[in-house]
């Protein structure tokens, strides 16, 4: 849509919750948290997580078992720690692919304009009519169900919004003076780029993956949720949360319950700290 | 104003021909050969096979494929689903108006309770303006799928206010079925449109157009509803399209959970078994639908500035 | 008379196998004779030991203006006689159409619309139609539609899910009378009556019919039948609606509710909340996974039926001898009273014989309960023989690969036992590895020796098979044909025995050699049984009526026994 790119430069500011930096810290740690769980997650875990003991099925928060057991007696806990990794690996991943793919197209289109400037803009608009959810269900069709198909159309689905925000915040880079002085000494397009530009708009950018991030776990969540991504007994999240369904109906709800506290949790932070890192709400957000 | 909705038209049918032919060509490249989504994988004489591939057009060159279905799709006709035996027209047509009267409803919810929440926590500061915005960071963070199941276990399952699934028949009914459905869908998009006016509603506060009919005297309320509200709807409205068109697919996910008959579950079953007449057709309307609503979108934007449409 | 046994898959939405269903026949007339002697009208216990199973539920007292009842397995395929299957069709089919004979809650044969018959040579079955019969539309039900239908059975141009192996039994049907017809086998069979009342015996209207072409039968067309309910809309992915037929020609069936309304949710959870709300009066093969919820809840009442339906793990891999010993190994290891509780809050109880199993047997019963308490030993009777199961691990030796078992997506029941059983197999030493498929790629399974190939064992939780003769699930496990899954077939001394047991005419005899060939199989660990899970059948409590077992698969009008409770 036309009309987007107008408004994408605003700068606002915006406090959110009034309480500051408070928050941004305790996002920040969740954060971190959630990270130590994706390096180690397995090794910190207290038991197996694919341990079953059919004796203490569906058993409630203990002291032996922080969150309880589920239908097969394995441990929540350990399993919620363990998930850590599917869950958030693959949208780390698709992160990381929308944001160098989009700064990449944003900066050049920025940089290039005229002709290149449109083919890469139409070629955005074209993807941006097609939702991430939508590509990745097409993906798994072609290239079946597992991670890679999900991870790769979500990374593909997501580059426009990136494509998009980037691309205005180097227009808006370019057109200060010192990049056309820097020109007129005689330095290359690419040294300017990369020296001067990216840094200053290091912070869009960093605000953009924090984002993306959130969508990508989003969407693959519901992937993994229609059982087209992750396969148990591998213990995503989002898988967490399905399988939990059928134990809430006989008085366990701990399983579903965990996992969409720290699916939130997660989500939540990385929206958070992303729109302080962006330092400006709206063009953090996908506007 | 005339050659930029011409404008616009143009770009939205190259938009939809461009992501038909992705549509169609992604699935060609499937592995695996439809025969064997057609006959659900059982031994077929190589004379049956040749029947099937013959009626499916199954050997032409590519070109010729794609002319085809999307000759025929523009026509409505989007081919015999492999699973079903039946047109795909037909197995869509009692899906489509459950998931549009949910989309209708979520959009509704979005617009309404999106963009009051968002001014009020702009207009108002202390407690109100805090909560509302804790409330949306929150609901941002709650995957839809969760919510639904959030939703079932607490209204449905435990004060039976709502049913547990399906449509409902009769149009009140299908209105009570949806409730909780609709809910689900629109959690994060109620949360995102919020924070997205509140952000936009303060800035345009801060503007010097809005100081100076401050200081001229105009009452706020005009100040706020002939100065503020309008420039701050533009970006709104954007967004709010875009959230809107992707409800289509999104409906998937609340479709599962509540077993309700609509264009996503059939989608996402479609997958599972490889009925890609289905998947093309649904993804095709998903992806038109996109590009009418975005129309529609620029449009009132250019009405509201109509500066947008010089660009 | 061999059948199809344990070979029957569970077939969700749409995707079919053809085995096992035309066993229907036989299991009919050999169940008839344990269950009625298990079933009576206040309830009662048979089959396993710890389980009280209930056949009936109460009679209704009074009349109900619309029941809405669920098909777990999803929506049906059209309601043609020639295409129905599976258990979804079947359902429907058999509360509209009437057949030439039926089943009754009993599970016995009975004349439906055959008022007599008589079998004057070997080949020969004449059969009187019952005057008056109407269709729906008023128009008279005569020989005519019965040669008609049975035609499009037997001919091999309209390819009948009936023609292999029933309908090429047949030779001709003709009409000999105005209400009459006579059908003519090739060889003697026996079981012609049994075959006439499954779908195979249905009568549809001729001119209807014909006039619809191939879509009779589906939600725009319709269907014309002469049964207890009428077709009145069919909303396709929503639901399908039926009515009270007030000129059913069987006063005694005449139907206590006025409409039924039929829903397909598949989905366990969504289904437990449909019940425990009320919004669906009732279902059979209530979800397993939430039979303690069910049991427990004021909304309605949770049944255990008699039925034919079995768990276990069929090998289908390569037939080495190590992998044998792994089996082995692995069937010492499962802890079967375990899964009962898990995958069934207790509702299912263990079995260790594919064919003979820890039930009332009607003749040389005690032959056979010795025979159970010997393998309850062997086996270890509550919890698995580990130290046995890692003894035989160790000599076996450690695979290259782990061991694949194939199961169902999707369902709970399914996956929470899949994973306790590659848990118990690591336990032992026995690496594993469960493989979730969807429901059409599991069916292709049991079609395609190909595509068997790729797995090693193929976790099944419907196994139909005959509860009354081990020999007939004998074999089809072991006998060379294509519902033999295993590639493993009798050794000759056991086929010796095997056959000599076939032809026994002395029941403790016959049981003893049974036995003996049973011993060999279960040796073979070729197929894992696990457990024996009953009907589960719930409803509302404001419902009642039908009967709670097995027969509800079958060609059976149980909708025509619904009514109100109170």
């Amino acid at each position: 849509m036309s009309s987007i790119a107008a408004y994408a430069g605003r700068r606002r500011r915006v406090r959110l919750a009034g309480a500051g930096d408070r928050v941004l810290v305790l996002c920040a740690l969740v954060l971190v948290a959630m990270a130590i769980f994706v390096l180690f997650g397995s090794l910190i875990a207290p038991q197996d997580p694919n341990a079953v003991n059919l004796e203490i099925a569906l058993q409630g928060p203990s002291s032996a078992h922080l969150f309880g057991t589920d239908a097969t007696g394995r441990d929540i806990f350990s399993r919620v720690l363990a998930g850590a990794r599917p869950s958030i690996l693959g949208p780390i991943l698709i992160s990381l692919g929308a944001t160098a793919l989009g700064t990449l197209i944003g900066v050049l289109a920025a940089w290039k304009r005229g002709v290149s400037d449109t083919l890469l803009s139409r070629g955005m608009e074209i993807l941006f009519a097609f939702p991430g959810l939508l590509l990745a269900m097409m993906a798994v069709a072609i290239l079946g169900r597992g991670l890679t198909a999900p991870v790769v159309a979500l990374a593909i689905a997501n580059t426009p919004w990136v494509a998009r925000i980037i691309r205005s915040a180097a227009l808006r880079e370019r057109s200060l003076p010192y990049v056309a002085a820097a020109s007129v000494q005689g330095f290359s397009g690419l040294t300017i780029c990369l020296r001067h530009v990216m840094p200053n708009i290091a912070r869009t950018i960093w605000a953009q993956a924090a984002l993306t991030f959130t969508y990508g776990m989003t969407d693959l969540l519901a992937i993994n949720y229609l059982g087209l991504g992750v396969q148990p007994p591998t213990p995503d999240w989002g898988v967490l949360v399905n399988e939990g369904q059928n134990s809430i109906l006989q008085g366990a709800p701990w399983e579903t319950l965990f996992a969409s506290v720290f699916i939130v949790l997660t989500i939540v932070s990385a929206t958070v700290l992303s729109a302080r890192l962006g330092g400006d709400d709206t063009a953090g957000i996908r506007a | 104003m005339r050659r930029f909705i011409l404008r616009r038209l143009v770009h939205g049918l190259l938009a939809v021909l461009v992501a038909s032919v992705v549509i169609f060509g992604s699935l060609f490249l499937a592995p695996g050969s439809p025969v064997t989504a057609l006959t659900a994988g059982r031994p077929v004489s190589a004379h049956t096979r040749r029947l099937l591939e013959a009626q499916y057009h199954l050997n032409d060159p590519f070109v010729v494929q794609y002319a085809d279905w999307l000759g025929r799709a523009v026509q409505g006709d989007f081919g015999t689903s492999y699973v079903e035996s039946e047109s795909v027209s037909a197995v869509m047509a009692p899906r489509v108006d459950t998931t549009l009267l949910l989309v209708c409803m979520c959009s509704l919810l979005i617009l309404g309770a999106g963009m009051l929440s968002g001014a009020v926590a702009a207009l108002k500061r202390g407690f109100l303006g805090t909560a509302v915005v804790f409330a949306e960071a929150v609901g941002l963070g709650i995957p839809t799928f969760v919510a639904s199941l959030l939703l079932i276990a607490v209204f449905s399952v435990q004060l039976g206010w709502f049913p547990v699934y399906g449509s409902g028949s009769g149009f009140l009914d299908e209105l009570w079925h949806l409730t909780l459905p609709a809910i689900a869908l629109a959690l994060t998009s109620v949360a995102y449109i919020g924070r997205l006016t509140q952000a936009s509603v303060e800035g345009e506060l801060g503007k010097e157009h809005v100081t100076t009919a401050t200081v001229r005297g105009l009452p706020r309320r005009r100040v706020i509803r002939r100065h503020v509200l309008r420039n701050a709807a533009i970006p709104v409205t954007t967004a709010a399209g875009i959230v809107i068109a992707y409800l289509v697919v999104g409906a998937a996910v609340v479709e599962t959970a509540f077993s309700l008959n609509g264009l996503g579950a059939l989608l996402v079953s479609a997958i599972s078994q490889d009925d890609f007449p289905v998947i093309q057709a649904v993804s095709l309307i998903a992806v038109a639908a996109f590009v009418v609503i975005g129309f529609f979108v620029d449009v009132i934007c250019a009405r509201l500035d109509p500066r947008i449409t010089l660009e | 008379m061999a059948g199809p046994v344990f070979a029957d898959p569970r077939r969700p939405a749409g995707r079919t196998t053809r085995w096992g269903r035309w066993l229907a026949p036989v299991l009919a007339l050999i169940g008839a004779s344990v269950l009625s002697a298990c079933g009576s009208v206040s309830g009662s216990s048979s089959s396993s030991a710890s389980l009280a199973l209930d056949t009936y539920t109460p009679a209704p007292k009074g009349q109900l203006a619309n029941v809405v009842w669920d098909l777990p397995l999803g929506e049906p395929v059209p309601l043609d006689p020639i295409k129905d299957w599976n258990p979804p069709e079947n359902e429907v089919l058999a509360q509209m159409c009437d057949s030439l004979f039926k089943i009754n809650a009993a599970m016995q044969i009975v004349p439906d619309l055959v008022q007599s018959y008589s079998h004057p040579t070997p080949l020969e079955w004449v059969y009187d139609i019952r005057p008056g019969v109407k269709f729906w539309d008023g128009k008279a039900l005569t020989a005519k539609d019965v040669v008609y239908s049975l035609d499009r059975q037997i001919d091999p141009a309209d390819a009948s899910v009936y023609l292999e192996p029933m309908g090429v039994m047949v030779a001709s049907v003709k009409q000999t009378g105005p209400l009459q017809v006579t059908l003519t086998t090739k060889v003697p069979n026996g079981l012609v009556n049994e075959m006439m009342a499954t779908g195979m015996g249905v009568v549809t209207e001729e001119a209807f019919t014909k006039a619809a072409g191939g879509s009779y039968g589906t939600a725009q067309k319709g269907v014309m039948c002469s049964g207890p309910f009428e077709f009145k809309s069919w909303t396709p992915g929503q639901q399908l609606v039926m009515v009270r037929n007030p000129h059913y020609w069987d006063a005694a069936l005449e139907p206590k509710v006025a409409s039924v309304t039929f829903k397909w949710v598949t989905d366990s959870s969504t289904l437990t909340d449909a019940l425990l709300t009320g919004e669906i009066d009732g279902t059979y093969e209530a979800p397993g996974s939430s039979v303690s919820q069910l049991s427990h809840t004021a909304e309605g009442h949770l049944y255990l039926g008699p039925a034919t339906d079995l768990a276990g793990m069929v090998a289908i891999g390569g037939n080495t001898s190590q992998e044998t010993q792994l089996l082995g190994a692995l069937s010492l290891a499962i802890d079967r009273p375990a899964l009962a509780k898990i995958g069934y809050s207790g509702a299912a109880s263990p079995i260790w014989s594919s064919s003979v199993f820890p039930i009332k047997y009607p003749e040389a019963a005690p032959v056979y309960a010795a025979y159970n308490e010997e393998l309850k030993k062997q086996f270890g009777e509550h919890k698995a023989n580990l130290e046995e199961a890692r003894r035989l691990v160790d000599k076996a030796g450690k695979p290259s690969k782990p061991l694949t078992m194939v199961y169902t997506a999707g369902i709970t029941t399914e996956s929470v036992i899949a994973t306790a059983i590659v848990a118990e197999a690591e336990s032992v030493g026995i690496p594993m590895q469960a493989v979730p498929l969807q429901p059409a790629a599991v069916t292709n399974l049991y079609l395609s020796p190909a595509a068997r190939k790729k797995y090693d064992l193929l976790l099944s939780f419907q196994l139909w098979t005959d509860m009354t003769d081990p020999l007939e699930a004998m074999a089809v496990n072991t006998l060379p044909g294509p519902t033999n899954l295993s590639q493993w077939t009798l050794p000759p001394a056991a086929l010796k025995d095997f056959n000599e047991a076939n032809a026994a005419t002395n029941p403790t005899r016959r049981a003893q050699l049974t036995v003996a060939v049973d011993r060999v199989v279960v040796k073979s660990d070729r197929y894992i049984p696990l457990l024996y899970t009953p009907e589960r059948m719930f409803i509302n409590k404001r419902v009642t009526g039908p009967a709670s077992s097995w027969p509800y698969a079958f060609h059976y009008p149980w909708a025509a026994e619904l009514g109100a409770s109170g």
